[in-house]
């Protein structure tokens, strides 16, 4: 059996742009009565893993998955977790066995662009927040509240 | 490898086999699960799990329609306090009635297809179906509204051979917005996380689809707050040979499209029961709208050459459903094994009723499978032959040749232990109530940023509404586009002028005292949203779309039947046949303390009428200064159940009462000056009355109004009636002076007078005698109809 690895992708939109969904966030945060956070960034996630390697998953995520023009990409080991570090955030996969419809596109995509060997790939979204003070049980509420339905999603608090 | 188990329920108690529906999310009574008992005695074994499933899900009240079924004892007690009670053989037979009594030529096929099918032109013919997906909605409102409209969407493609869907209508009713979320129970959804997850579900799945979104309503009330209610529409077209399919024995069953997982196990069951509050991950469904556009375009090529014989949709109950329903008049053998799966691990029982989504089932002669398969590679569609139907009338399942399901076909839907249910009706002594000592105007401009009556410009631009490039009549009207529209109008074949128009009618307050009106009133309001715009009232068909409560309960089920009648009685009063319908029931909470809330009883009702020529409709926006507003229909004093009354909490009153023998006859006479080309803009008088129609009609356009109310056609001369009431068959039309004397002539003998003007100034103006009631800016009334409500 061929090795197996497993690889975090991350894609964000470029700061110069309006990070729309990240805003929509934040009004629904304050719709909330939660205060103190300035910025919320949003990244789609992506694991991918099976018998790759980093040079293939950058190529996975740059031809399936990222729009150079509007976006930034980011790929790490996903047991490094390098990603993860900069700023509070929550991460939303959904949970086992639950239909992850991108997920299934993005196998897809990758064996239209003539890659053969067996890759799989998850999905989820990454919120980032920019406060001054933020302590987890906020971060927990905003995540049950907002950010992920814990019936079919699971969510993991991270940087604080 | 997944076995199926054997249930040995043939020694159980009463005790026991409750317990077993209750642990099993069967969702069966007692009496049910009896039935299933002395079948299983009388067969001398017990059942399989996947035998008691597919039971489960074809008996359950979302596949069955039990309620709709039953015999019904209703006892009714006059607004006098006498009593009296009668036997309805069943609702379904009371709404069916009205259809056979009309016998309209046009309407091709009715109540047994999953779409109801009327004639377009020479060739062709338009199906429609509404369907709810409440529950899955309000546990997680993307993904279940998303498959609402995904669900509704394959009801189309498997109407006759399959339709091609070309427009998509929605109707949402939430809690309110502003709802404290301190005041929601645990584990309940803030309303505007499900409003906002909701409408993005469907514009999501539907623009996907390339389908547009282009009709609907969005309500909010408290009874709305634990219970949402989502109803999902969508119309096709198809040749008329197309409409009729055919299963024969020796027939392929082909399944197409997604691959089944755990997603959506107990759909059918669950949605046939209460919310509560734990419930398990596999009732809810994600939807994957590019698998089911590749679905749709490799089914329409297949159907035009007649590569299939008949076809099905995979909804509720999943594959059990879907291949019980084609064989039930024949027989089949299936085998689960050769089902395309997402995993491993799944167990027979689940494969067989899992209602994973964009799944197609087709019936195919043997010798035609090649070319189908050829298609459906060339879209890279999945697919998979997993049996073959027969004509043993019974329905046999294999998982790798272990038999793990054998039942006959008779029994499991001609079931006749339907349950014999009693229902009561109380009229409630409505009072004629009028406040007085009103600041109109404060009130209308109120009433503009109300949310029921406010703009939906922030959901509805989310849906494509012009993809496909058939649209003629958009939600939005006027010069700025800003104006609403009463229905949407397109013109489904290219290069013909021939159109469909499609509209609704739903107002659960009038309900609330007397669900018999309220059910007149939708009929009424949905044929005048599509006359308004140029329809036919005499080509109308309507559709009927039931949310209710908890219907085991006597008085819940009263209001219910109440309304049946209400549909029939007023259907046949508009000469306005029903060709489909669907209900849900139990739309009820259980809280902590174990007191339930059901939702207000609420009825849709979707009209859909053929226009000959979309140029020879009109919108409803004012068109040119000096031209003469004209009020058709009469007004009364029926504030009850109106957007007035819930402003000023007043919860007394008479609800409108349609009369459909003058009505009717406002609408034919309507539909003959609008293709005359007499009417320069039409609008239909519903929620707020008169006030806000008129001031609908000014946001469009930039023009302003003068309206005289005691020149109003109207059996009262009470100015907060006159502006305010909510009587049904009314409209507001503009026409230009040229044209007065033959639109006068046409509507001679009916309530019809002119009572305005359009002015060149942007405001309004509502004069009564020597006062003025209301003088207010266009700007205020824009601006408040549009941010009442924002994302």
């Amino acid at each position: 059996m061929k090795k197996q690895n497993n690889y975090l992708v991350q894609i964000g939109l470029k700061k110069v742009f309006f990070d729309a969904f990240g805003q929509d966030i934040l009004h629904s945060i304050r719709e909330l009565g939660i205060e103190g956070i300035e910025t919320v960034y949003v990244y789609d996630v992506y694991r991918v893993y099976g018998e790759v390697n980093f040079s293939l998953v950058k190529r996975i995520a740059r031809s399936l998955l990222l729009d150079p023009v509007a976006h930034e990409m980011a790929v790490c080991r996903y047991q490094d977790n390098k990603l993860k570090r900069k700023l509070p955030c929550v991460e939303v996969w959904y949970r086992r066995a639950v239909t992850d419809p991108v997920a299934l596109t993005a196998m897809k995509g990758i064996k239209d662009l003539g890659i053969t060997v067996d890759i799989n790939v998850s999905c989820g979204k990454k919120y980032e927040f920019s406060a001054a003070n933020i302590d987890r049980p906020t971060l927990e509420t905003i995540a049950t509240k907002i950010l992920a339905n814990t019936l079919i999603q699971e969510f993991i608090i991270q940087g604080i | 490898m997944a076995k199926a188990q054997v249930i040995k329920l043939r020694d159980f108690g009463d005790e026991k086999l409750l317990e077993l529906s209750k642990n099993g999310l069967l969702s069966l009574t007692l009496h049910e699960m009896k039935a299933i008992q002395k079948y299983f005695l009388k067969a001398g074994r017990d059942p399989t799990d996947l035998e008691l499933e597919m039971i489960a899900q074809t008996w359950s009240e979302h596949c069955f329609h039990k309620t709709f079924k039953s015999k019904i004892q209703f006892t009714e007690v006059s607004d006098s306090g006498s009593a009296s009670t009668t036997e309805i053989s069943s609702l379904f037979s009371l709404i069916r009635e009205a259809t056979e009594k009309l016998k309209k030529k046009w309407c091709i096929s009715v109540f047994k297809d999953n779409a109801g099918i009327i004639e377009f032109d020479r060739d062709y013919c338009v199906c429609f179906k509404v369907e709810t997906h409440n529950h899955p909605s309000a546990l997680e409102p993307y993904g279940g509204a998303g498959t609402g409209i995904g669900g509704v969407i394959r009801d189309i493609l498997g109407a006759g051979l399959g339709a091609k869907p070309i427009l998509n209508t929605d109707i949402f009713c939430f809690g309110p917005m502003d709802t404290p979320q301190e005041n929601l129970e645990e584990g309940i959804f803030h309303p505007r996380r499900l409003f906002r997850g909701v409408v993005a579900g469907v514009r999501d799945y539907g623009n996907r689809m390339g389908i547009p979104t282009a009709n609907g309503a969005i309500l909010f009330d408290p009874g709305y707050l634990y219970n949402i209610l989502v109803y999902c529409g969508t119309v096709g077209i198809m040749p008329k040979w197309a409409v009729e399919k055919k299963v024969r024995p020796g027939d392929l069953i082909v399944v197409i499209g997604g691959k089944t997982g755990r997603d959506g196990i107990h759909g059918a069951t669950f949605s046939s029961a209460s919310l509560e509050k734990d419930i398990p991950t596999s009732v809810v469904q994600i939807g994957n709208p590019i698998v089911e556009k590749k679905v749709l375009d490799a089914l329409m090529t297949a159907r035009d050459k007649k590569l299939y014989s008949a076809i099905t949709d995979c909804g509720a109950g999943g594959l059990s459903s879907a291949v019980g329903e084609l064989a039930k008049d024949c027989g089949a053998e299936v085998h689960l094994d050769l089902v395309p799966l997402k995993y491993e691990g799944l167990e027979p029982w689940e494969i067989w009723v899992s209602e994973s989504q964009e799944r197609m089932v087709l019936a195919v002669r043997a010798e035609k499978f090649d070319g189908l398969k050829r298609i459906l590679e060339s879209e890279d569609v999945e697919y998979a032959c997993i049996g073959r139907f027969n004509s043993t009338k019974k329905i046999r399942i294999f998982h790798y040749k272990e038999i793990v399901g054998d039942l006959d076909l008779h029994w499991l839907f001609e079931k006749t232990q339907l349950p014999e249910l009693k229902a009561f009706y109380e009229k409630r002594q409505l009072v004629d109530t009028v406040p007085s000592n009103l600041d109109f105007q404060d009130c209308l401009v109120n009433l503009l940023a109300d949310p029921v009556i406010a703009s939906k410009e922030v959901v509805v631009r989310q849906y494509d509404h012009e993809v496909q490039a058939h649209t003629v009549m958009k939600p939005f009207l006027g010069t700025d586009g800003k104006g609403p529209s009463d229905a949407v109008v397109l013109t489904p074949l290219y290069g013909s002028n021939r159109a469909i128009v499609v509209g609704c009618g739903i107002n659960p307050w009038y309900g609330l005292l007397d669900p018999y009106y309220m059910a007149g009133n939708c009929i009424d309001e949905a044929l005048r949203n599509v006359v308004a715009c140029g329809g036919d009232p005499s080509r109308t068909a309507i559709l009927d779309n039931f949310c209710w409560g908890k219907c085991d309960d006597p008085l819940e089920l009263g209001k219910l039947v109440r309304c049946v009648r209400g549909c029939r009685d007023f259907a046949i009063g508009y000469s306005v046949p029903f060709i489909s319908g669907k209900d849900s029931l139990n739309n009820f909470f259980t809280r902590d303390d174990g007191s339930i809330v059901s939702i207000p009883g609420t009825l849709l009702i979707s009209a859909i009428s053929v226009i000959d020529d979309a140029r020879k409709t009109v919108s409803s926006d004012f068109k040119d200064a000096g031209n003469l507003i004209y009020v058709v229909g009469s007004t009364s004093d029926e504030l009850g159940g109106s957007r007035l009354f819930k402003l000023l909490n007043i919860e007394a009153g008479r609800c409108p009462v349609p009369h459909p023998d003058i009505n009717l006859s406002v609408m034919k006479k309507m539909h003959l000056a609008i293709k005359n080309g007499l009417v320069q803009s039409c609008h239909d008088c519903s929620e707020g009355g008169i006030g806000v129609a008129i001031s609908e009609m000014m946001i469009g356009s930039g023009f302003g109004a003068e309206l005289y109310l005691q020149r109003i056609p109207a059996t009262t001369r009470k100015d907060v009636s006159l502006l305010f009431s909510e009587s049904q068959g009314r409209f507001i039309v503009e026409v230009d002076e040229a044209n007065v004397d033959e639109f006068e002539r046409i509507f001679k003998g009916l309530p019809c007078l002119c009572a305005g003007r359009v002015i060149p100034d942007f405001r309004l103006k509502v004069i009564s005698g020597d006062k003025t009631l209301v003088d207010v800016e266009g700007e205020i009334i824009t601006q408040k109809w549009s941010g009442a409500i924002t994302w």
